[in-house]
């Protein structure tokens, strides 16, 4: 069957937002911002970076590919998406909350809605509607673990350290529109082998495209291209940290 | 007439299980990976802005209502853009300050899920949308399932006589097919009964509702929901630890009602049931019952529970073969009670009998899925406790369930009888 929730990456570059005439870099920036809201309130919250958050950033990520930026504002998709994870993932967080930490977190932002909580319960049921109720989303984290067993020529620590890297790549992954693009199970072979590649690990008798076995057709072309979305937001973000536009960012108190 | 429908759900704690099983499950299922670059060819032939995200109850024709049942009021659908027809159930759902209450978003989610998987003994979720009531009443739930010809039910009241041994045991294996199925994925149905079991002409079993139950589990007090309970197992009438094989006792009582149309313990309420059991069966040693009962073991003992028959002598149309596996199902310890998969394993399912007789027609002639509750089957039960869940059998890995499949699919095909006449 096909995932219904994975486009092409034409279809991702004619989003709605940038078909009702946005530009692809100013739609790129509200993704991201809206990511970013999802992780920091997240993090306020203490919900671990996964699976709550990054099944919100997918959701939000979805929801894009059906609604533009000027219908749904980024900040309120992001905190009813993080709202509507929470309770699928069983990590659930009252709405109060996430409203109270987003405002303390982000005050220029949420200051000007009057009922916040009001607004989330609204996009929850437009999330529903856009999402089908098709809520359980596929992570690369359990993924990665499994493949993180299939090296015995790798050393434990070095595995274990390979893996935490690979582990960052995925959270990171999030801001791109990869779980969009690329299924949960590709990302992980993805960014494992990014995570081999930076880390100069040698496999030893193990093939250096040693997903084949798992993935036959799936050309060395198509995982470069995977590694390089995550590569890419590293140096775009670092050239221009998200929220680093004037007035959105205000440090926490 | 069906008795009125009222079912509010009120949101709070999820009571229901952290099933990080159940997640890990899912996440770990493999999917088939094999054809990537045919696939995304296909995604991008149809261009998946162009389709309408929004599935509204406008592109359906509501054309008679099928019943109403615990769950919802159920309609005749039919699609507007394929003329297909469907089965739509409706559920009202409250919606308090926390939105839509934990248990609804993840039991949908994950019937949505296990629809995608397609297994033929379970009923597909083709659509599920929601309906605004008002402003604060709530909103209610539209699922769009596939229509079947009939509930195990009505089918077993409709047919003039018993079912022959290969069409009980063509039934008995479907059951246990599609509960395995949902075992496996880590879902107790909690409500196993021939009114949610559905029969299409071909003799196709389709479990449905499995999950719709513990949308229901934190139902307020004030809530009155008609039950069957004659299909309960002890350890839920006795609101203790429940689990995966509660679904096996249900399955065992509802084989045995296959063969002779008469349910095996039928009992008015909670306690009437647990009498009707305990008489046929007699009252389990100590160590077997529950210490977290609501009610104490002594208080069965009586000369009602001193003469327990067995499952053959309660049931004389059961074959030697069927009666091992009811006998088996339903045993008072839960633990005892063999999975879906052991079941299936059991020589009942796996001799094959050739015999001449012919399949029971079906009846024929009227509406499937009417007056699901208009019998004297249910109870007024006015609280629905808190039960905590006991995944057992979670972590068993099955068998390709579809090449266990019999042939018996291929064979059985219902010849129309002529000397049928229809009854309603």
């Amino acid at each position: 069957m096909i995932n219904r929730w994975i486009w092409t990456s034409d279809e991702v570059k004619n989003a709605p937002s940038i078909r009702a005439g946005m530009s692809q870099k100013e739609e790129t920036r509200l993704r991201r911002e809206g990511c970013k809201i999802v992780v920091e309130v997240g993090s306020t919250l203490r919900l671990k970076a996964n699976p709550t958050m990054a099944t919100a950033s997918t959701y939000f990520h979805r929801f894009y590919m059906y609604h533009t930026f000027s219908d749904f504002p980024r900040e309120l998709t992001a905190l009813g998406c993080l709202f509507l994870a929470g309770k699928v993932e069983e990590t659930p967080k009252k709405c109060r909350d996430i409203c109270n930490s987003a405002v303390q977190r982000f005050p220029d932002i949420f200051n000007s809605y009057a009922s916040l909580t009001d607004e989330v319960m609204g996009i929850e049921r437009v999330l529903l509607q856009t999402l089908k109720f098709d809520l359980q989303v596929d992570l690369p984290y359990e993924a990665l673990l499994e493949y993180g067993k299939i090296f015995p020529g790798v050393s434990k620590e070095q595995m274990s350290e390979t893996i935490q890297i690979a582990w960052t790549f995925i959270n990171d992954s999030y801001y791109t529109t990869l779980c969009i693009t690329v299924e949960a199970q590709l990302i992980a072979i993805a960014l494992l082998h990014l995570a081999f590649t930076v880390k100069e690990v040698k496999l030893g008798a193990v093939e250096n495209t040693w997903w084949e076995q798992d993935v036959s057709n799936w050309s060395n072309e198509a995982v470069d291209r995977t590694c390089h979305m995550v590569l890419d937001f590293y140096t775009a973000t670092k050239e221009n940290p998200i929220f680093a536009e004037p007035a959105a960012v205000v440090p926490n108190k | 007439m069906s008795p009125t429908f009222v079912v509010t759900v009120v949101a709070g704690g999820d009571k229901l299980g952290k099933s990080l099983e159940r997640r890990f499950l899912w996440r770990t299922m493999p999917a088939p990976l094999q054809d990537v670059t045919k696939r995304r060819s296909n995604v991008s032939s149809t261009s998946h802005y162009e389709q309408k995200p929004k599935s509204q109850l406008s592109d359906y024709i509501i054309s008679e209502e099928l019943g109403k049942g615990a769950y919802g009021v159920v309609y005749q659908v039919k699609e507007i853009k394929t003329n297909k027809e469907y089965a739509l159930k409706q559920i009202n759902v409250s919606v308090n300050e926390e939105g839509i209450p934990q248990s609804v978003l993840r039991e949908l989610s994950v019937m949505k899920s296990l629809t995608s998987l397609r297994h033929p003994n379970v009923l597909g979720l083709v659509n599920v949308f929601h309906t605004l009531l008002g402003k604060k009443e709530g909103m209610k739930i539209n699922m769009i399932v596939e229509k079947c010809d009939w509930d195990l039910h009505l089918f077993l009241k409709g047919i003039p006589r018993n079912c022959p041994e290969k069409q009980c045991r063509h039934i008995a294996r479907q059951i246990f097919i599609g509960l395995d199925f949902l075992h496996e994925h880590n879902i107790i149905h909690r409500d196993l009964k021939p009114q949610n079991i559905l029969i299409n002409r071909n003799q196709e079993i389709k479990i449905a509702d499995f999950g719709l139950s513990r949308m229901y589990s934190n139902t307020s007090a004030f809530t009155s929901v008609a039950v069957t309970l004659w299909y309960r197992a002890p350890e839920l009438l006795l609101l203790t630890e429940y689990g995966s094989s509660s679904d096996i006792w249900s399955a065992g009582c509802i084989i045995s009602e296959v063969y002779h149309r008469e349910p095996l313990f039928a009992g008015d309420s909670e306690a009437g049931q647990l009498w009707d059991i305990l008489g046929k069966q007699g009252v389990p040693e100590e160590s077997k019952w529950p210490h977290d009962a609501i009610v104490k073991r002594e208080a069965f003992i009586s000369e009602r529970t001193a003469y327990p028959r067995d499952i053959q002598t309660l049931n004389p149309s059961l074959s030697p073969e069927a009666a091992a596996v009811v006998r088996e199902c339903v045993k008072f310890s839960a633990d005892s009670r063999p999975t879906a998969q052991r079941a299936l394993k059991m020589p009942y399912f796996k001799s094959p009998r050739e015999s001449a007789e012919s399949p029971v027609p079906p009846p024929s002639n009227f509406s499937a899925m009417r007056c699901e509750s208009s019998t004297p089957r249910t109870a007024n039960v006015r609280k629905i406790h808190k039960i905590k869940p006991k995944m057992t059998h979670s972590n068993r890995r099955s068998e390709n369930m579809i090449s266990q499949l019999p042939n018996e699919i291929e064979q059985m095909k219902i010849e129309p009888d002529n000397d049928f006449t229809p009854f309603f």
